[in-house]
């Protein structure tokens, strides 16, 4: 069974969160783990990470826990923080290519590229190199407009295994953010059909819309919105699309 | 790993004690498991110097500079806490504390503003006083209200506190703002849009060896007229530069007329007072003719009077009117050309 297949995403009406045919379901670290990958792709990254801290409650050892709280820190743009934390995982996991490379990332987005490159050559110098090494090079490199980061998403998607829907999703939201609207799209395109429950997909996929012009927009963020009520990005973006002028739709900007 | 039994400090890594031969047990640790997380009022200042790193190529080890160790120390003591608090809020702030009073700063800040736009007025009083008020109280909250416990002891270093403040503040007055007087306007000037009694703004070093343009208004030291006779002692009041040094004034059917151009009445109103007897001067070198109302009580004015009342020399103009003030609705820059 594939790792996402599992996951809710709260349509279950006759059964409560956690709940599972006849007995509940043991509140372990996956079980917190689920939830926050749940929150993830709904886009509700304070949720999710309140979720990791709980499964590192029930195991301070449990690695996804302390690389999705940093993650979840990137996310809400709190880079200093999560560098702090990173850091505090190195201790327990130490030289740990996905912890490097995700501190690359943190550095990057703060605008700290020197760093952020010494990080990702140190993780991708490492034995075992997974996507999300190859994902935060691609990022890095996108910071120095490099050509080759477009490979190294290639390369991401390419070793992704089962992990395959969330790294398309951050390889989408990766090329969306630095502005490739038109490669951001296709792989968007393929995670709304593999996760058609998940709100940041969809919104994701408007935004990349939203700045080709295209009027699907409206649509992608309603889905977003329809899956996750009263979420503000959302609602933001869709008041913008619905507010543009013909001229400015046809023009993408 | 020290053994529980006989304390002896063993290897780590072993599992019985190399002495006693007791199980050794890990002593459980514990990990904190919740990332610090960012004040949320840090985002505008984090975003600015990531800004700066990515724009401008800022060093990237470049950060806000923190506060010295032996300043958080020293701002513990209530006295020093309470000098630092001059600045409202930087006492709290270098201990950290900023959160605890970050409402009054902003109310200080709002009611100085307002204060200082209404200022003149009663409520810019209120206003101002309001200020001192809070800025008192956070200066007070800092170490002061914890060092007492009972009520009373509390209320009279309040008190204290604000009696302080409030000196601080006149004194910011008196010295810094010292260059800006307020006064009314005694002379209704259609064309400036200034009435009788309108408060206007004026600046000392304005008036500092200035060469006033025609239809300045001015705040002069004007002789007073006692009896019959023009004294020497002066009071200030307001007027209108009409004719400038070296230049021959009259009055003519109520106009004034400088060197012998009618000037315009509504630029230039006449003064009732001044419109009773014939005058006419040339105006000595240093010296303006400043028109101004004057209740003269029944005196039996000359023009001679008149003469030693209106012409000032250029010491006695105290200042350059700038602005009216008040009332709110006419509040802009004067402008003698107009």
């Amino acid at each position: 069974m594939r790792r996402f297949s599992r996951l809710e995403f709260g349509d279950r009406s006759d059964e409560g969160p956690g709940k599972q045919g006849a007995g509940e379901e043991m509140r372990d670290e996956e079980y917190f783990h689920k939830q926050a990958l749940r929150y993830w792709f709904a886009g509700d990254f304070e949720l999710a990470l309140r979720n990791y801290s709980r499964a590192l409650e029930q195991n301070s050892a449990f690695y996804p826990g302390w690389l999705g709280q940093v993650l979840m820190l990137i996310e809400l743009g709190e880079y200093k923080e999560a560098a702090v934390w990173v850091d505090k995982a190195l201790e327990m996991f130490p030289e740990h290519p996905e912890l490097l490379a995700t501190k690359a990332v943190a550095c990057a987005r703060d605008g700290r590229l020197e760093k952020a490159i010494a990080y990702s050559d140190n993780s991708i110098a490492k034995d075992n190199v997974t996507s999300r090494v190859w994902l935060a090079r691609a990022e890095v490199l996108l910071n120095r407009k490099s050509n080759i980061a477009q490979n190294c998403i290639s390369k991401a998607v390419g070793v992704a295994g089962d992990d395959g829907p969330m790294v398309r999703l951050q390889a989408g939201r990766l090329l969306n953010w630095k502005g490739d609207y038109a490669a951001a799209l296709q792989y968007l395109r393929t995670i709304v059909d593999e996760l058609p429950k998940s709100a940041l997909a969809w919104y994701e996929l408007g935004c990349c819309q939203a700045k080709l012009g295209r009027s699907e927009a409206k649509i992608s963020f309603e889905q977003a919105l329809k899956l996750h009520p009263d979420w503000r990005p959302a609602e933001e973006a869709l008041r913008k699309v619905e507010t543009k002028g013909f001229f400015a739709r046809l023009f993408g900007r | 790993m020290r053994c529980q039994r006989c304390q002896f400090e063993n290897i780590p890594g072993e599992t019985r004690c190399l002495r006693c031969g007791s199980i050794l047990e890990a002593k459980d640790v514990a990990v904190d498991v919740h990332p610090p997380r960012m004040a949320y009022w840090k985002k505008p200042e984090r975003a600015a110097l990531r800004w700066l790193r990515l724009h401008i190529a800022l060093p990237e080890g470049l950060t806000v500079p923190r506060v010295p160790a032996f300043l958080r120390i020293m701002s513990a003591d209530a006295f020093l806490g309470l000098i630092l608090s001059i600045i409202p809020g930087l006492a709290h702030y270098i201990s950290g504390r900023f959160r605890e009073i970050r409402w009054f700063v902003l109310g200080w800040f709002l009611a100085l503003l307002a204060g200082i736009f209404f200022y003149g007025g009663g409520l810019g009083f209120l206003l101002l006083g309001l200020a001192v008020g809070l800025h008192g109280w956070i200066a007070f909250s800092y170490a002061l209200s914890k060092e007492r416990t009972e009520i009373s002891g509390k209320i009279r270093d309040f008190a204290v506190v604000l009696v302080v403040f409030a000196i601080f503040y006149w004194g910011i007055r008196a010295t810094a703002f010292r260059d800006f007087v307020f006064g009314l306007s005694n002379l209704a000037i259609p064309n400036q849009d200034v009435q009788v009694g309108d408060v206007l703004l004026a600046r000392r070093s304005r008036a500092h060896g200035g060469n006033f343009p025609r239809g300045s208004l001015v705040f002069g030291r004007f002789p007073q007229i006692y009896g019959n006779q023009v004294m020497p002692n002066r009071y200030t009041v307001s007027g209108q530069i009409v004719a400038l040094p070296g230049e021959k004034i009259e009055i003519n059917g109520g106009r004034f007329v400088v060197n012998e151009k009618v000037l315009d009445g509504d630029k230039f109103p006449v003064p009732r007072w001044l419109s009773r007897e014939q005058l006419s001067a040339t105006i000595p070198v240093d010296c303006y003719f400043v028109s101004t109302a004057y209740r003269h009580g029944g005196a039996n004015l000359t023009g001679g009077m008149m003469r030693d009342v209106c012409i000032l020399q250029k010491s006695d103009i105290e200042a350059l009117a700038v602005m009216r003030w008040f009332p709110l609705a006419k509040r802009g820059f004067l402008r003698a050309d107009q």
